[in-house]
């Protein structure tokens, strides 16, 4: 009979070498869920987000969920990111999904930045609405309020301050106009230093618009001129608009000449390539002609 | 086989000619075979390969027609060029391209370009040098700056001036469309020694579009003092549309009967049938001598030249317009036509280049005042660089800064614009088609159809929310994952809160001001338009100045 | 020679027959079937064709098939398809006159003259149209409607049909510029349609008719159109219906001609965008390749199925006639339902055209003629026993009748052959004088020759072509030579002996003959971008060579298996390997069929830009046919050296043609147009 030896050296050596393999290959599984540079991993899971790529920005944020201790910055990070991915990804979102996690957010990290974000978030699910439908307004106005009064020093807070003014305003009642423009000023008061005091007195001067209150909506709108932030990196942010906009509301709503002077002149001045500056001159010469007849009709 | 073999020995002669090794070689593509562009980057590609001998730069011109495609192939093989121009693909696509395969160039904008630094420009940001502020190479959608623009573009009207001395004793162009009008009625009644009609006015699909745009829009600047609700300077498609329906202007108003007297003025010098004509076929018309005038731009003044080269001589001039004295034009023309800068010819550098800082380098060195102004010169193209020097010959191609504009904007989508298409079409074609009955099968369709395609571009106005809610959020983790208050987090922080009051909160107010005005009328009457002083306010200003007076 | 089955238990004594087959193996399975594969995979992902691939199931499917612009570029590829058809009378009628000369010097001198119109790359035919014929403000087609009076017929069947003034008194038609001319565009453009092998395969095919079929013909008093109807036209049938269905599938596959008349965005508002261009498009330009894998997959499978329309079509006359009831009344059935779906209405027509009763329509006309028909004969008095023979009578007058008409006729023969051939030669026409004027002289009188001669445009045009005309003889020699090789090789081993594995290999070659490439085009680019080769002249070598298999092993399989048996056998005898047999039996044999295969061989790959416009991106290293479409593209076009370079690209091709010629028609008698 001959000798099976071989052959039992064979399976012994095939199964040896299978375990060898198992054992790496869940060494290196086990490595590599551990993640070694999260905030690299998050960084690349924003950049998917932005090219429209929200499966494999899901997959990232996920890997740093999976991978870092439980409730770190990072993972809360993740978090946050795998909310507003399921809520704003194509072709459909999933907000139940998106609001699960906000609400992890909420839950993990109290007071925190993202804690303000993820509050903030769940209130722009609520106000955006299909495009054939109008939104809760009373009750997106509630929610925004809710955001900024448990965060009134964080940009969330005042963001969600500028939007509740923004669903009062977008109503385009005297009433709510009334009620805007109230919580404006108190809000003015209270943060005359707030990154939004621009964006505040913007819609203040909105709101004085509505409510017939001429002048208030010029010295509104020279406070957000006043106030404005410039992005130097963005060609389009100038205050071409602004300078426009503060002369055609002094000369054909206040009568102020010569504050509407000022702004077309400076406006032509620093911005000559300006398309407007035709009608800043049209203007010029309107206003010169309009007070050269009353002073003759006198 | 002795065929086969001199075949075998010019492609092997090919490969001993590729870049020796160490070189870095850089690869440059674009669409722009007209005359001189080629020669033009060459000769920058040589005077940079004399401050840097081990860049070779080689230059790929691929034919617009195929350009699209060819970039498309090259940037999903892995091997674009390092220096593209980037266009001849939907808009879309662009978009997609330019935020995958392009390095953004914003970090750099606002630092001096270090090849201006023998002249005055030395300190200006990069921006600043370029004459709209580089505005050409910001991609809005992505809020960053994505190419340098290398050139400055208008549209003029060509002639050819042996021709006009021939037909009229004289080779001065006509200054006002007056002028221009009793010119074109003599010429199109006389003939050539083969009997055919000369033609005044080279159309073609491409040529009649720009002069429309160019010269007929520019009679419907004062529709602005009836229809800019919002007084932002500019008389949008809703504003329009609420103007219309409202009752404040009508389409047979002085302005727009102004516009489409003048097309059809137009298109009857033109030759017949030329809205079915390619660009080329009427390029063919005018190098035949068969045609006094034709419009084209800035890129082909130079080739237009050299095809006219021992031919005949081409002269260029500014669109006529109307005179204030005008008798049918003069009381709607309220001075001369506004161009904007224009820049384009933009290049961006894609990340598949192996050399991404020395193409950038190679991009700033043609964006120098010197080499910007050298490489325009050869081409025979404007600027795009401030205070450079143009050849004499497009001195007439100097923008105009302070102008009027055309505003009238009637594009709604769906039913609406398609009777229009059909309608404005028949009307440039056929001559017995006439305004009033343009107006009178339009506009009552217009009021009625175009409400509901007005709503639903309300209702696409507002899926734009969730769009702009992407792109905020993008920006918005840029800035969280940005160092606290270094200038990159400052800069993302202020795009974020700018972008979300335009984007997100004023938008929303404008969108629901625009319902509001649609269905309950706008704060205006027919007593007083937007550019006009109401009543109460006339009263107000009467009593200042006697105040002011006393 | 019927090849002997080897079973597997025998194959240790030709194992070496499988080398044979090898490269073939290897070529196919790597640049034919692995794109096929990958197109399937990747048309079930949205794909750009680089970093984005996300799986989405059949949504690329179900977006194609509501897609309404993809099925109006199949109502467009079959109305060409229909017209394709018609184009393929001038080349008969021209074979038929040819056949029909008496005199064998003018029969060769025809053949001879008919070889330059058919061999001028279709790219340069296209480009000449281009921009010399549907021209709008000078080109020759509106001077000729013009001058010819035809224009005004046009615009008055404008007016009658109510076609809403396409034909307008006084309007020059924009043939490339008017969406509603481009599709007649495309259907003139290489007129008068004598391109491609037509007329030389119909002539191989009528000279294959004994001339005495001929003499008894003209003693029984046969019309000439009778000889056609009765004698010729049978003949050449078989293959004039095959043709018909190859004809749709060219006109669903084919991209390039489209690409270089109507630009990738078919023309103006995309109406001339055929299927294939469709997916090139979405692939090259909208950058959705897995949408356009799909798109290949359609194309196939509706390609497959027209394949397997034409194989019931040549079984037809073997079918029952209930078998064929059923068919047609099935085709009918489809085609109503399909007609008003929007969406297939392209199809709905094709089984429409398909379902109606030809045979029996002709048969029943048929019956009606025979009865009006005016008896020349007289007939002798029936006997009792038998019915009256026809028995024809020559008048004197009938005799001086047919002298007159036969002169007449032969008359008409040679100024169809005339005029065809004039037509035919016009673009070279026009290609030699524009090439010696400059723009100036161009301008003013594009049509007839003007002094001074332009002798430099031809050195211009040698200087811009040069580079590219040497690539492109490198493609098309090298790729002859492989393809003719390595599909030599596995001929042999199909027809030598019927090998273990050799049916499953044969129907797997067969597959490939099915599939349109331009399918695969997107998968196939990937895997060379993959494997390094893109930008490579080796590239277009090896996928031409890839490509070029089929067909030719194709045809060599069915020459090699003609070859009487007892030679092998004989060979075997004295010890020959097989290796030996090939070079001592088949090669010096081989001589008419190599040079046939080789010859179309060639021109395929010389004429081929599609391929190349994708993968080549270095200018030194494009083919001629890519160069020349660049130069055509250029915005200040010199005529002069544009029309030299032109003739330059098309020389070689006339020249190898020339010298060629006998070997090739030889070859198509003997053995390319079997089956």
């Amino acid at each position: 009979m001959k000798s099976n030896r071989p052959f039992q050296i064979l399976i012994i050596v095939l199964i040896l070498i299978t375990v060898a393999f198992a054992a790496v290959f869940f060494l290196i599984e086990k490595k590599k869920s551990k993640v070694e540079k999260p905030a690299e991993v998050i960084a690349a899971g924003w950049l998917q987000f932005k090219m429209g790529e929200y499966k494999q920005a899901i997959k990232l944020f996920q890997k740093v969920l999976d991978g870092v201790p439980e409730n770190s910055d990072e993972q809360i990070q993740a978090l946050y990111g795998l909310g507003c991915t399921n809520w704003l990804k194509l072709p459909g979102g999933d907000k139940e999904k998106a609001a699960e996690l906000f609400n992890e957010v909420i839950k993990r990290a109290p007071g925190s930045d993202y804690d303000a974000w993820s509050m903030l978030a769940l209130v722009r699910m609520l106000h955006m609405v299909p495009a054939d439908q109008t939104p809760d307004y009373p009750k997106v106005r509630d929610e925004y309020q809710k955001v900024y009064e448990k965060f009134p020093d964080k940009i969330a807070g005042h963001e969600a301050f500028i939007y509740m003014i923004g669903a009062y305003l977008a109503a385009f009642t005297k009433e709510d106009a009334v009620i805007a423009k109230k919580k404006l000023d108190e809000f003015l008061k209270a943060h005359p230093d707030s990154p939004f005091v621009s964006s505040a007195w913007g819609l203040c001067s909105r709101a004085c618009e509505t409510l017939g209150d001429k002048q208030g909506q010029l010295d509104a709108k020279l406070k957000e001129l006043e106030k404005r932030e410039i992005d130097p990196a963005n060609p389009f942010m100038d205050n071409a608009n602004a300078y426009w906009s503060i002369a055609v509301v002094a000369e054909f709503e206040v009568g102020d000449f010569e504050t509407a002077r000022k702004y077309y002149k400076l406006m032509m001045k620093e911005y000559p390539m300006e398309r407007r500056n035709f009608g800043a001159m049209r203007a010029l010469e309107r206003m010169d002609a309009l007070e050269a007849k009353l002073k003759a009709e006198n | 086989m002795v065929v086969y073999v001199w075949a075998l020995i010019s492609v092997a002669l090919y490969r001993y000619n590729e870049a020796p090794p160490g070189t870095i070689t850089l690869r440059i593509s674009h669409w722009q075979l007209e005359t001189g562009v080629r020669d033009g980057i060459n000769e920058l590609a040589k005077e940079y390969q004399k401050t840097h001998p081990n860049v070779r730069i080689l230059q790929e011109a691929i034919p617009e027609g195929t350009y699209g495609q060819w970039l498309s192939t090259q940037i999903m093989s892995g091997t674009a060029p390092d220096i593209i121009e980037m266009g001849m693909i939907p808009y879309q696509v662009m978009l997609a391209y330019y935020n995958r395969y392009c390095f953004v160039m914003t970090p750099f904008v606002n630092k001096p370009n270090p090849y201006n630094k023998d002249n005055e420009l030395a300190n200006v940001p990069l921006r600043n040098t370029f004459k709209d502020g580089m505005a050409a190479g910001y991609v809005n959608e992505l809020q960053e700056y994505m190419a340098i623009p290398l050139s400055s573009f208008t549209v003029r009207v060509f002639y050819n001036v042996d021709l006009l001395e021939k037909l009229t004793g004289a080779n001065n162009p006509p200054k006002t469309y007056r002028e221009f009008f009793d010119l074109c009625n003599k010429v199109k009644a006389m003939k050539d020694e083969k009997g055919r009609n000369y033609i005044p006015v080279v159309g073609s699909k491409y040529h009649f579009g720009i002069w429309e745009g160019a010269l007929c829009e520019m009679m419907t600047y004062k529709v602005l003092d009836k229809a800019d609700l919002n007084r932002d300077g500019v008389v949008g498609n809703d504003e329009f549309y609420i103007a219309i329906k409202a009752g404040l202007l009508n389409f047979d108003c002085k302005p727009i009967a102004a516009k489409y007297n003048m097309v059809r003025e137009i298109a009857d010098f033109c030759q017949p049938g030329f809205t079915g004509l390619s660009r080329d076929e009427g390029v063919f018309l005018f190098a035949q001598k068969r045609a006094l005038f034709m419009t084209t731009g800035t890129w082909d003044a130079l080739s237009l030249q050299e095809q006219a080269k021992g031919n005949f001589t081409v002269g260029i001039m500014d669109f006529p317009m109307p005179t204030k004295d005008d008798p049918a034009y003069g009381d709607v023309v309220a001075g001369p036509r506004y161009e904007n800068p224009g820049l384009g010819f933009n290049y961006s550098v894609t990340r598949t280049s192996r050399n991404p800082e020395v193409a950038f380098d190679f991009l700033l060195f043609m964006a120098s005042k010197k080499s910007n102004e050298k490489l325009n010169k050869i081409i025979g193209w404007i600027p795009s660089v401030i205070d450079t020097e143009i050849v004499p010959f497009l001195n007439d191609f100097k923008p105009c800064f302070t102008g009027i504009y055309g505003n009238f904007n009637v594009w709604l989508g769906g039913e609406t614009w398609i009777r229009w298409m059909q309608l404005a079409s028949l009307y440039q074609v056929d001559p017995n088609f006439t305004f009033k009955q343009l107006v009178e099968q339009f506009e009552p369709f217009y009021k009625e159809k175009g409400y509901d395609d007005f709503m639903e571009q309300k209702k696409n106005n507002k899926r734009v929310i969730p769009v702009n809610e992407r792109f905020l959020t993008g920006i918005r983790s840029q800035a969280l994952l940005s160092k606290n208050d270094s200038p990159e987090a400052n800069s993302f922080w202020i795009k974020y809160r700018t972008q979300t009051r335009d984007r997100q909160v004023f938008y929303e107010i404008w969108v629901s001001t625009q319902m509001h005005w649609v269905n309950e009328g706008p704060p205006f009457t027919n007593e007083y338009g937007p550019y006009e002083y109401s009543p109460e306010l006339l009263a107000k200003i009467k009593e200042r100045v006697k105040k002011e007076k006393k | 020679m019927e090849g002997k089955k080897i079973h597997w238990k025998q194959v240790g004594y030709h194992w070496e027959m499988y080398l044979f087959i090898v490269p073939t193996i290897i070529l196919i399975a790597l640049f034919q079937y692995y794109p096929a594969l990958s197109g399937v995979f990747h048309s079930f992902y949205r794909w750009n064709g680089a970093d984005i691939s996300e799986f989405v199931g059949f949504e690329n499917y179900l977006k194609l098939l509501k897609n309404s612009d993809f099925w109006r570029s199949f109502e467009l590829a079959f109305t060409l398809g229909i017209w394709n058809i018609a184009k393929m009378i001038p080349a008969l009628a021209v074979a038929v006159c040819i056949h029909r000369c008496r005199g064998e010097f003018m029969q060769l001198t025809y053949r001879i003259l008919f070889v330059i119109p058919m061999v001028i790359p279709g790219l340069i035919i296209v480009l000449i149209w281009r921009s010399f014929f549907f021209e709008a403000t000078a080109g020759y087609l509106n001077k000729f409607l013009f001058s010819s009076g035809l224009f005004n017929v046009l615009v008055w069947v404008d007016h009658f049909f109510n076609w809403g003034g396409i034909f307008k008194e006084g309007n020059a038609p924009a043939w490339l510029g008017d969406p509603n001319l481009i599709v007649s565009a495309c259907i003139l453009w290489g007129f008068p349609w004598v391109g491609s092998f037509a007329v030389l395969t119909y002539l191989a095919r009528l000279q294959g008719i004994p001339k005495d079929i001929y003499e008894a013909a003209d003693v029984d008093g046969v019309t000439w159109w009778s000889k056609f109807t009765k004698i010729e036209l049978p003949l050449i049938t078989s293959s004039i219906k095959l043709l018909l269905v190859f004809v749709i599938i060219d006109t669903i596959k084919d991209a390039g001609m489209i690409l270089a008349l109507a630009g990738i965005e078919g023309g103006p508002g995309g109406n001339a965008t055929v299927p294939a261009l469709f997916m090139l498009r979405k692939a090259f330009i909208d950058q959705e390749m897995g949408f356009a894998c799909a798109v290949g997959i359609i194309l196939t499978a509706i390609v497959m199925s027209l394949q397997k329309m034409s194989n019931i079509l040549t079984m037809w006359n073997d079918m029952r006639e209930w078998q064929k009831k059923t068919i047609q009344g099935a085709a009918f059935a489809v085609s109503i339902l399909t007609f008003y779906s929007g969406h297939f209405r392209a199809v709905g027509i094709a089984l429409l055209i398909a379902s109606i009763p030809y045979s029996d329509i002709v048969f029943f006309f048929r019956n009606l003629k025979g009865n009006l028909k005016i008896v020349f004969e007289k007939s002798e008095a029936p006997s009792h026993n038998q019915k009256a023979p026809v028995i024809v009578i020559r008048d004197d007058k009938l005799k001086a009748m047919n002298f007159i008409t036969d002169i007449l006729l032969r008359g008409l023969k040679h100024f169809t052959i005339l005029f065809v051939l004039a037509m035919a030669l016009m673009p070279l026409y026009l290609m030699v004088i524009v090439s010696l004027k400059d723009n100036r002289q161009f301008y003013f009188a594009p049509a007839t020759l003007t002094k001074p001669f332009h002798w430099e445009n031809w050195v211009t045009a040698y200087e811009m072509i040069t580079p590219s005309l040497a690539n492109s003889l490198v493609i098309s020699i090298t790729g002859t030579i492989l393809t003719l090789f390595v599909a030599l090789c596995a001929a042999y081993f199909f027809a030598r002996h019927k090998m273990p594995m050799s049916t499953f290999l044969w129907n797997a070659i067969l597959v490939m003959m099915m599939m349109p490439a331009i399918a695969n085009l997107i998968p196939l680019f990937n895997l060379l971008n993959d494997m390094n080769l893109l930008n490579t002249l080796t590239c277009l070598i090896i996928v031409g060579t890839s490509s070029g298999q089929i067909f030719a092993i194709f045809v060599l399989r069915s020459f090699v298996e003609d070859i009487p048996g007892d030679l092998f056998e004989a060979a075997e005898i004295d010890g020959a390997n097989h290796f030996q047999q090939m070079r001592i039996i088949v090669l010096p044999l081989a001589g008419p069929i190599l040079g046939t295969v080789g010859v179309m061989n060639f021109i395929s790959q010389w004429n081929d830009f599609v391929m190349p416009l994708i993968v080549i991106r270095d200018h030194g290293k494009l083919p001629v046919m890519v160069q020349l479409l660049r130069i055509a593209g250029e915005y200040i076009k010199l005529w002069g050296p544009l029309m030299a370079g032109y003739a330059l690209a098309s020389i070689p091709i006339i020249i190898l043609f020339i010298f060629t010629m006998k070997l090739f028609t030889k070859g198509l008698t003997e053995g390319a147009i079997k089956g």
